[in-house]
């Protein structure tokens, strides 16, 4: 490997590390704001038309009664296919659970996921770290999707917002080669590999 | 006959077991006490995987509802909930636990801690309670709740609503009313072939009540006081309008105002100097002396489940466009709904009608 290229890999090593980094100090920093993030942060699928899931979760939530978010993520490369409630706010009692919106069309190259929940009667919210909501999703082709959320509103038992702050999350879809394409592109190359060695001799005779 | 007897035992055991079955709790009542609550409180910050606690020692008598589980005495008790730090207060709610039961408790001490970081944190306890019942003296109070479509502004027709809350009784009266209306009449569909549509409206808040009175003169209600009116304006734009700018700006502030319905609670005039009058129709009013909550969206005497999903269906709606319909004659359909007159449907309409529903 030439020094160029290993210079190369460091570099996006480093800038790997330091976003994982970075990430990590996000959620330490501040024990006084409530964090609504995506997990995991980065995902990498490796399979086309395989469902994989997406959580949102709540960290140092504080009386937790309702909230509110937008998810957008890219629909050339991802196919919404479900949502299901988590566990945080059930575990204070009954909840209501609402879909806004979940279709892959909000435009030409987004979908979107629209939440509303909050629990029901007079009782307290919830505390902690928890998962709001599990969203699954489907590869549809390789590439790169933000999942964004927006319009995130937490609110606590006395109606009173709930400073946040949101961490978005993103897929990457890369296909692994399937064996047939493996064997097919082994044989093509072992074929170049024989013409030029051929080629090669035929000149060598020729001199 | 024999058969006869086994069966009737058989039936009283059954009965006699679902009895035994039915939670304790659910059946309790309460009455008003006076509570004094002694002790130490840990209050607690979390930060990623440490935490920071302050323990202080607090003092406070307040009133609660005590449930009849739990008599008049003294008790050991933990307290679990949450603290609002202030500068100058530190305002307690949760719940405590005896051993007969628990009940909610919300009160406020002075902060004579100025090294507790402010805001809002877990607070826990164990605590001494003195609980006595009050002699609280029972007072009568009557509910309003009106709603209405605005028809009038001066002498222009006028599109917008009306609404308006009132407790009534003999040492005081809480009221809430707002009432929004276009200072012209607008089409209430945009034309075809047009790329957005804008509007404006005017949105008056009472602020400060002076007088609530129902049968006062010719009128059924009358309310005056002083009011803050804004400018809102709407600017709807995108395929179908569905994305949208809002605008406000305050138009006046404590400006005096009266709100009369009359004529068998059919019509309404608001007067706000500096105004025209705005004008027009009641579409439902009720008076009780029972509470009758703005969250009955269905009107149907409790809040419940289906208000709530009455609320959850609307949520994403502005004035002019509920569920995805552009229509500015659904005004009060929106107003009847936008529990916080922050002209959007949201989680905190959404959260107003939960935190009413009986368990």
């Amino acid at each position: 490997m030439s020094i160029k290229k290993m210079g190369t890999c460091t570099f996006v090593l480093l800038i790997l590390i330091s976003t994982i980094i970075t990430y990590e100090e996000t959620l330490s920093a501040n024990g006084s704001i409530t964090y609504v993030y995506v997990q995991p942060h980065e995902q990498t699928i490796n399979v086309l038309g395989e469902n994989f899931t997406v959580n949102i979760n709540v960290k140092y939530a504080l009386d937790l009664y309702g909230y509110e978010f937008k998810l957008y993520y890219n629909s050339t490369i991802l196919k919404g296919i479900n949502v299901t409630e988590g566990p945080f706010l059930k575990q204070k009692g009954q909840t209501f659970f609402y879909i806004v919106a979940f279709n892959d069309n909000y435009n030409s190259t987004h979908g979107i996921l629209w939440i509303d929940s909050c629990l029901i009667g007079d009782t307290f919210g919830a505390d902690g770290d928890g998962t709001l909501a599990t969203i699954t999703f489907k590869s549809l082709k390789q590439g790169y999707s933000l999942i964004s959320l927006d319009s995130v509103e937490l609110v606590d038992s006395r109606k009173n917002p709930i400073q946040n702050q949101v961490i978005d999350g993103t897929v990457t879809i890369i296909p692994e080669f399937t064996t047939t394409f493996q064997i097919i592109t082994l044989f093509i190359t072992a074929a170049t590999l024989c013409i030029i060695h051929l080629f090669y001799r035929k000149q060598k005779k020729r001199t | 006959m024999k058969k006869a007897v086994v069966e009737g035992i058989v039936l009283s055991l059954m009965l006699g077991l679902l009895l035994l079955s039915t939670p304790a709790h659910a059946i309790s009542d309460f009455y008003a006490a006076e509570v004094q609550l002694s002790g130490n409180m840990k209050l607690q910050w979390y930060y990623n995987e440490t935490s920071e606690s302050y323990e202080l020692n607090v003092t406070k008598s307040f009133l609660a509802m005590v449930p009849t589980d739990i008599s008049e005495g003294e008790y050991n008790a933990s307290f679990e909930g949450y603290a609002d730090v202030e500068q100058n207060t530190i305002e307690f709610y949760g719940i405590v636990q005896t051993e007969n039961g628990e009940f909610k408790v919300d009160f406020e001490v002075a902060n004579e801690w100025p090294q507790i970081p402010s805001g809002k944190c877990i607070a826990t306890g164990q605590v001494h309670l003195t609980i006595q019942k009050s002699e609280l003296p029972s007072i009568q109070y009557t509910w309003v709740h009106v709603a209405g479509r605005v028809t009038s502004y001066g002498l222009n027709s006028s599109l917008g609503w009306l609404t308006a809350h009132a407790r009534l009784s003999e040492t005081e009266n809480i009221t809430r009313a707002h009432v929004c209306w276009t200072p012209y009449f607008l089409s209430s569909k945009p034309l075809q072939n047009q790329a957005n549509f804008t509007f404006t409206f005017y949105a008056a808040t009472l602020i400060n009540t002076t007088a609530v009175q129902l049968n006062y003169n010719s009128y059924d209600l009358y309310i005056t006081g002083l009011w803050t009116v804004i400018n809102v304006t709407f600017n709807y734009y995108g395929e179908d309008f569905e994305q949208y700018e809002e605008y406000k700006s305050i138009n006046i502030q404590n400006a005096t105002g009266e709100l009369k319905v009359y004529s068998g609670w059919q019509d309404f005039t608001v007067s706000i100097s500096g105004f025209n009058d705005v004008g027009g129709k009641v579409v439902f009013s009720r008076i009780s002396s029972l509470r009758v909550s703005e969250c009955d969206v269905n009107y149907d005497g409790h809040v419940n489940i289906e208000d709530l999903v009455h609320v959850a269906k609307r949520i994403g709606s502005t004035p002019g466009c509920v569920m995805g319909s552009f229509d500015l004659s659904n005004f009060t359909e929106f107003a009847s709904v936008d529990f916080n007159f922050d002209f959007k449907i949201d989680i905190y309409d959404l959260v107003s009608v939960a935190t009413e529903i009986e368990a």
